[in-house]
């Protein structure tokens, strides 16, 4: 197969990154929370989007905008819950906690899914599955297609509503100095209340997309992993380089693929975080901070 | 008028305030001077609500501040120059004083009030694109005043807002202060370590050590004793006032 129909996998599989890393990384830049439970929230969502095709043959895609707000929902309930306990520590102590708290919701989430769906392998397969457009000898599958478009819609309007809104910018400055911004009259818990939630609904859209690829109650850690490396790779706090981050992994994840084999995908991702924390932790991309 | 009565206030299990009472009156300028750490900041964060007093009250027209949270005490016209400034500092000079105009009635006056803080600091509107990190200390120390102002307050708390500045700067910056004072009727409540400075330019002054008021009066008093002035200015008294 030809080099360029790797990176066109590695485009579709790096857009797909992107919107699995979008919530963890508005937790982590915003309030300083690193959920690793992040990638067992997309499961559920995956599971969500998966039984509504299954049982009304809703359509993945036009099960977004419910799975986000089932998400936004439970993000909220987890917050009030959970992380509104957190809020009161200084930002290393809320890292260390919330990484403690979000190991124990994987074992609740992972375990939960089991229980309920059991370990089966499952997937939706909407009529447009496996159809692709040929252009030049060179497939383009329908779904990485409307995967890379969704990705970038979603950046795209992430980044008009963080810096041309009132409440984006009031989410920008709680996430630099929630101190200062308290003494602007911004209400900061309820900043983070939304935020949290919000970053939870993103495990709507990257859920949505993978109950057509695989969906089982073990997938979260691997989806974490990918999220963790794009967060590292953009810089944190930096939203608008997760998704050339997310194509930036896709592609060379894609190209090692081609030179070294499938064994080897994986390997990609890890060398080039090591490398990026070692040579350059502040992230690829670091030039004007988004948050 | 502020009414602070007998306040406690804590840092988990340090005591940083013992039964501090102090009032400023309307349209009046109050000095709360004092050493590095005797409890001047934690003052102005009690009364802006960043902190809540153990013990005491906290009146403002009536209104109990210390029931009420931080977002609040803004609405009802106390804004606070945080110490060190507190920009965002990768927002532009615009962003910073939109956000300072946060809150319903001074966001709906947002731009006149923009026309206003660029009158009186100019240099804000040549810079109003850039970063707010990429500001000179003086700038930031001016963005910092604007952003506050764009709440419109009634009561404004200053923090050291002369810290880490030139003796120009500074002489400049309170001029400016004094002259919006004036002609916009608010009521000042400011901590400062310059204390010759301060005290030219306010009515009364608190004097605060350890965490407990040990003088008040007259600023222009203040100015002239011999103890202040061997204190908080260096000045050896002369030889009659020696202790």
């Amino acid at each position: 197969m030809d080099v360029a129909q790797f990176i066109i996998y590695g485009l579709i599989n790096g857009a797909l990154y992107g919107l699995v890393a979008l919530g963890l990384a508005l937790a982590f830049g915003i309030m300083g929370y690193l959920n690793v439970a992040h990638g067992d929230l997309i499961m559920l969502a995956a599971y969500g989007s998966f039984w509504l095709f299954k049982i009304w043959n809703v359509d993945p895609f036009l099960s977004i905008p419910l799975m986000m707000v089932v998400m936004f929902t439970a993000g909220a309930l987890l917050y009030v819950a959970v992380f509104s306990h957190l809020s009161k520590f200084i930002i290393l102590d809320r890292l260390k906690n919330s990484i403690l708290v979000t190991f124990g919701l994987i074992m609740v989430f992972t375990n939960m899914a089991t229980v309920l769906w059991t370990a089966d392998e499952r997937c939706t397969t909407p009529f447009y599955s496996g159809m692709v457009i040929d252009i030049g000898g060179l497939r383009l599958p329908y779904i990485g297609l409307a995967t890379i478009a969704l990705a970038i819609v979603i950046t795209l309007a992430l980044h008009l509503f963080l810096s041309k809104t009132y409440f984006g910018k009031a989410i920008r400055a709680t996430a630099q100095d929630w101190e200062a911004a308290k003494l602007m009259g911004i209400d900061v818990a309820r900043t983070y209340l939304f935020s949290f939630a919000f970053a939870v609904a993103t495990a709507g859209i990257a859920g949505a997309v993978i109950s057509m690829h695989v969906v089982s109650p073990s997938i979260g850690m691997d989806w974490t992993n990918y999220g963790l490396i794009l967060v590292i790779l953009a810089g944190v706090g930096n939203i608008n380089a997760i998704l050339p981050a997310g194509l930036l992994l896709g592609v060379v994840e894609a190209i090692s693929v081609y030179l070294a084999g499938v064994p080897y995908t994986g390997v990609a991702g890890l060398v080039m975080f090591v490398l990026v924390l070692m040579l350059r932790p502040q992230g690829l991309f670091r030039g004007r901070a988004a948050l | 008028m502020l009414e602070i009565d007998k306040i406690d206030v804590s840092y988990g299990d340090v005591q940083a305030l013992w039964q501090i009472s102090l009032k400023v009156e309307d349209k009046e300028i109050v000095a709360l001077i004092g050493s590095n750490g005797a409890g001047k900041s934690t003052v102005l964060k009690s009364v802006s609500g960043l902190i809540k007093p153990r013990k005491g009250t906290i009146n403002y027209d009536g209104i109990r501040l210390e029931k009420q949270p931080a977002q609040k005490i803004v609405e009802i016209g106390i804004c606070m120059v945080p110490e060190g400034r507190r920009l965002f500092p990768d927002m532009s000079v615009l962003e910073n004083l939109e956000l300072g105009a946060y809150l319903g009635r001074s966001r709906r006056a947002k731009d006149e009030t923009l026309n206003w803080v660029y009158e009186i600091f100019p240099i804000l509107k040549e810079r109003t694109g850039q970063p707010a990190r990429t500001l000179s200390g003086g700038e930031q120390q001016m963005l910092a005043i604007a952003r506050a102002l764009m709440a419109h307050p009634k009561l404004l708390l200053l923090d050291e807002i002369s810290l880490g500045l030139s003796p120009v700067l500074v002489e400049t910056i309170y001029g400016v202060i004094k002259r919006i004072s004036d002609s916009r009727r608010i009521t000042i409540l400011a901590v400062e370590q310059n204390v010759s400075v301060i005290l030219e330019l306010a009515n009364r002054a608190y004097i605060i050590e350890n965490g407990r008021i040990v003088g008040q009066g007259d600023a222009k008093a203040l100015l002239e004793s011999g103890e202040v002035k061997h204190a908080y200015l260096g000045i050896t008294p002369a030889s009659g006032e020696a202790e």
